[in-house]
């Protein structure tokens, strides 16, 4: 569907708040949801999205935006190894938010369906929890304290793990 | 939000793999909690301390691949292994989405295997089996028989039994058509190497690793024109006159092994240098020689296997040419000097193992520089030869600083080559160390004691020819909470500890009165042994009281052993520990033992069902030899002491036929005298005399013979002068001063304030001690003696 016609072509994403957004179609053909609506012809030139505010949905543009520029891989059998460089830098920088927008984030492009962006953001939090104690955790993804096991449940959980399960 | 985090954690949790990260995110909330279970594809579960296969399948029910791990035998040998049928009826029945099983240290019988097979044959697409012992051929053709999808089989390392003739390989090769990775190593030596050929033939489309039981390689040219895919081989020799008109590797091969390969014959594989990632020299009927010509040869090397004998030279080709290194098994003699070059050269090392003729700290703390990626160090050293640079506890330092990755370290030092501060470096600087092998390193408990304040990942501790007590192994080690085995050993006594997950630290407060009354009573019974007899067998009966606290009486049991076998009485020793003892009492260690001419009986007796104490009483009984003391021999004809803990400190409640009760806490003496009232103020005056405090007493009599036995506490050892005083009183008939502690406790003010009261049960009779401040006055004592119940009443001026 990338082809250099559709290029040209705006299309407009309405945030939760109300706030629009006006790009290119190809940046918004990196989101499958938005594609197969496009697809089946049952996208007007504004989408709204009643689940995504504003401060998440520009991050998601810049994503794409970023992601739309660069070669696809399967595109060229000699891929720029600068570009994958620059492409893998860029995201390195944008998974520099705090954990909440990263929820946000995933949460998004879950419902958008970006394959790249996902995997980016769950490698993202999944380091960030990778080799803590669950208190950290806890705290990393603020967790609620009425979600939390009961004391004998998580004694009897953390005396299994620590000792029969690794 | 709860919703969108349950989105976030269904996204994010197929990233996390590593067990440990599993572990902790099944402790953050209840969500999390069913989300692990539901998503976790693969378990390890260490079946020593697991909780039932029942529990696992209801905890994890979809999980794919299950690891069962017993103690790896090379580790830990002399252990009583545990039998996995329990496990394989739980997989028969249960997880239903298991694909892939691996089982080590384990005992697996022919039915198990059938079963297994049978049941879940067609589901396996792997199996692997390592370390195991139990199972014949006959539980192999099985394997062969139903498990027709297996994708990978790896049979290494295990204890078969009977002979196996091949007739298992034959029934693979004949049934399987997808097999991608074949191991089955040394062990299976009788096989007909025309049936791994006609494998190769109906899985050349599959084949891609193979590692047999060495035969000629020139026999192995067929089964290499069918596999067409494979990638890894290993198990050849080399046979110098085998033909090898029309042989070729398979196009894409990219690890060998061959055994006994000569220099000559490197020539032989020189067209396929260039594409080698994993080379295996190794050596066994031929000498060693210089394989550096080869490696110099092979700059894509990944994982070399070397017995190269060009030394320090050697190691600078690897470190110059194999710049994609991880593992580095090297069985020639090197320096540091060697040392240095490798490290400096390949970067990439994960897996590094030398044995070493000369070391100095420069070269391991240049280890801890480059090596980012080591997780493996293992420095074997043999000799101290001319070493200078010794300790290298400042080497080992900066190496643990450096490489903060490492989780398995093995070090075989010469004497002087680690010091007490060397150990507590490892202590603070091994964060995530797993493993820990030392053999010949440190000075003291001391160095125990610095290195168990440290190491909090710590799962297994191999200790070998290291100069710790036993008393001080059984006290550090608790120290790390995360230690699941301990192996121990020290000239001729050895002794195995696992430790239990119930060590909490109320546990282990209550755990070291029944260890110290274990020892306390283990002591007495020795020291009552006559001068000339030898201990020939120990009856230990533990008095249970009820089965719920199973497990934490084998837990007891366990560290009480420990520190028994540390007590070091005598020349004789009884050294007995083992894994599930209470299971089986006839283990392998105990059979050592009798091999070793003692023997050991233990027993344990349920007594009461409703208290909560796991252990109530401990006996120790001492057959066929004479004592010192007549009144210790029971009615049975056996020394015979007993024991048990009383508020929180281990009393002596029994010796021989007669109840006493006195505390254990530093020396006792044992006295039967005739039964005259004045005996005791004797003999607490003597003491007096000395100074030594008496902290207990218990006074009983021996009614059908006019006679009494009075055991005493005492908190010094009084002198040989005052013991010979005792001994003369004419009254005294046989007398014992027997030494619980080594070293004499200057407590200068002990108040005795305690009282003890035992009951002679048969005779209806009581004895109450009680330990006052000041003396009564002379009228009181009157009042007290002239109670009609009270029979007998003295007081000792202190």
């Amino acid at each position: 569907m990338s082809t250099s016609s559709s290029s040209s072509k705006k299309i407009v994403l309405k945030s939760a708040d109300n706030e629009t957004f006006e790009i290119d179609e190809i940046v918004a053909l990196e989101s499958q949801a938005i594609k197969n609506m496009i697809e089946d012809e049952c996208a007007d030139n504004v989408i709204p999205l009643g689940n995504i505010d504003s401060k998440t949905l520009s991050k998601i543009i810049e994503y794409c935006k970023k992601h739309a520029e660069s070669p696809k891989k399967d595109d060229n059998a000699d891929i720029d190894e600068k570009a994958v460089e620059d492409l893998k830098s860029f995201d390195a920088e944008f998974a520099k938010v705090d954990m909440p927008l990263i929820q946000d984030i995933l949460m998004a492009a879950n419902f958008l369906n970006i394959d790249n962006l996902i995997g980016l953001m769950c490698r993202t939090i999944a380091d960030r929890i990778k080799g803590k104690t669950p208190e950290e955790i806890r705290k990393i993804l603020n967790i609620n304290k009425n979600d939390l096991l009961s004391p004998e449940q998580e004694a009897k959980a953390r005396e299994e793990n620590s000792w029969a399960f690794d | 939000m709860n919703g969108s985090m349950e989105t976030v954690l269904d996204c994010v949790l197929p990233y996390i793999h590593d067990g440990d990260d599993r572990n902790s995110i099944s402790l953050v909330s209840r969500k999390f909690y069913q989300l692990d279970c539901l998503t976790r594809n693969h378990l390890t579960v260490h079946v020593h301390y697991s909780p039932s296969p029942a529990r696992v399948s209801m905890r994890f029910p979809f999980i794919e691949s299950l690891t069962l791990k017993g103690l790896p035998r090379m580790d830990f040998p002399l252990i009583s292994s545990i039998d996995i049928t329990p496990w394989i009826r739980q997989i028969y029945v249960k997880f239903e989405s298991l694909k892939a099983l691996r089982i080590s240290g384990l005992v697996v019988g022919d039915e198990d295997l059938e079963l297994l097979a049978r049941t879940r044959g067609k589901d396996l697409r792997s199996l692997k089996i390592y370390n195991c012992e139990g199972f014949s051929e006959k539980g192999l053709v099985h394997i062969s028989e139903y498990c027709n999808e297996l994708r990978t089989l790896c049979l290494e390392n295990n204890k078969v039994d009977g002979d196996a003739n091949g007739e298992w390989l034959r029934e693979l090769a004949l049934r399987n058509m997808v097999i991608e990775t074949f191991h089955f190593g040394y062990r299976f030596d009788r096989y007909d190497v025309k049936d791994v050929t006609l494998l190769a033939k109906k899985c050349s489309n599959s084949l891609v690793s193979l590692n047999i039981s060495p035969k000629p390689l020139s026999h192995i040219g067929d089964a290499f024109s069918h596999a067409i895919k494979l990638e890894d081989f290993d198990g050849a020799t080399f046979d110098q006159n085998g033909d090898y008109s029309s042989f070729k590797f398979p196009p894409s091969i990219r690890g060998l092994g061959i055994v006994d390969l000569p220099v000559t014959s490197f020539s032989f594989l020189l067209p396929y240098v260039n594409q080698l990632r994993e080379l295996d020299l190794t050596c066994i009927n031929v000498d060693e020689c210089c394989q550096c010509f080869l490696i110099d040869k092979c700059p894509n090397l990944e994982v070399l296997r070397t017995d190269d004998v060009c030394g320090d030279m050697g190691l600078r080709v690897i470190g110059q040419v194999c710049k994609k290194l991880r593992k580095l098994t090297h069985y020639g003699r090197v320096t540091h000097m060697g040392l240095i070059a490798l490290v400096q050269g390949c970067n990439n090392l994960e897996y590094l193992d030398v044995t070493l003729s000369d070391i100095s700290n420069e070269a391991i703390e240049c280890i801890g520089t480059h090596l980012k990626n080591l997780h493996y160090f293992r420095m074997n050293f043999p000799k101290k030869d001319d070493i200078n640079d010794l300790p290298l506890d400042n080497g080992i330092r900066a190496m643990l600083k450096g490489c903060i990755k490492l989780k398995r370290l093995h070090i075989s030092l010469c004497d002087g080559g680690l010091t007490d501060v060397g150990l507590g470096y490892i202590g603070k600087y091994g964060h995530n160390l797993r493993y820990l092998f030392l053999s010949r390193t440190g000075e003291s408990d001391a160095g125990l004691l610095e290195l168990s304040k440290g190491c909090p990942k710590l799962r297994k501790l191999n200790l070998e020819k290291c100069p710790f007590s036993e008393q001080a192994i059984a006290t550090f080690v608790f120290n790390i909470h995360s230690l699941r085995y301990i192996w121990f050993e020290s000239g001729y006594n050895s002794a195995v500890v696992l430790t239990r997950p119930t060590f909490t630290a109320k546990a282990l407060k209550e755990l070291k009165q029944y260890a110290t009354l274990a020892e306390k009573l283990y002591r007495l019974a020795v020291q009552l042994v006559a001068d000339g007899s030898g201990v020939g067998s120990v009856n230990v009966t533990y008095y249970t009281s009820s089965r719920a606290t199973d497990d934490l009486e084998k837990l007891y049991r366990l560290a009480i052993q420990l520190v028994a076998d540390g007590s070091g009485v005598g020349s004789e020793k009884i050294t007995y520990t083992s894994s599930r003892a209470t299971d089986d009492l006839n283990t392998p260690l105990v059979n050592a033992l009798v091999a070793k001419g003692i023997r050991i009986n233990e027993e344990g007796v349920l007594l009461d069902r409703a208290s909560k104490k796991p252990l109530n009483i401990i006996k120790v009984q001492i057959a066929n030899v004479e004592s010192r003391l007549a009144v210790a021999i029971s009615e049975s004809g056996k020394i015979e002491v007993e024991g048990r803990v009383k508020d929180g400190v281990p009393h002596l409640t029994k010796v021989g036929a007669l109840d006493v009760d006195v505390s254990l806490k530093e020396n006792i003496i044992v006295c039967r005298q005739a039964h005259q009232p004045n005996i005791i103020g004797r003999v607490g005056s003597i003491l007096d005399e000395e100074n030594v405090n008496i902290s207990s007493m218990s006074f009983s009599r021996i009614a059908q013979r006019k006679q009494a036995v009075m055991v005493i506490g005492v908190d010094e050892k009084p002198s040989e002068k005052a013991l010979k005083k005792i001994d003369e009183i004419p009254a005294v008939e046989e007398f014992v001063f027997l030494a619980l502690v080594g070293s004499i406790l200057d407590e200068e003010n002990v108040n005795i304030s305690s009282m003890s009261f035992s009951r002679i049960a048969q005779r209806k009779q009581a004895v109450m001690v009680i330990g006052v401040d000041e003396k009564p006055s002379e009228k009181a004592l009157k009042k007290i003696d002239e109670i009609p119940a009270v029979e007998e009443f003295v007081f000792l001026a202190l």
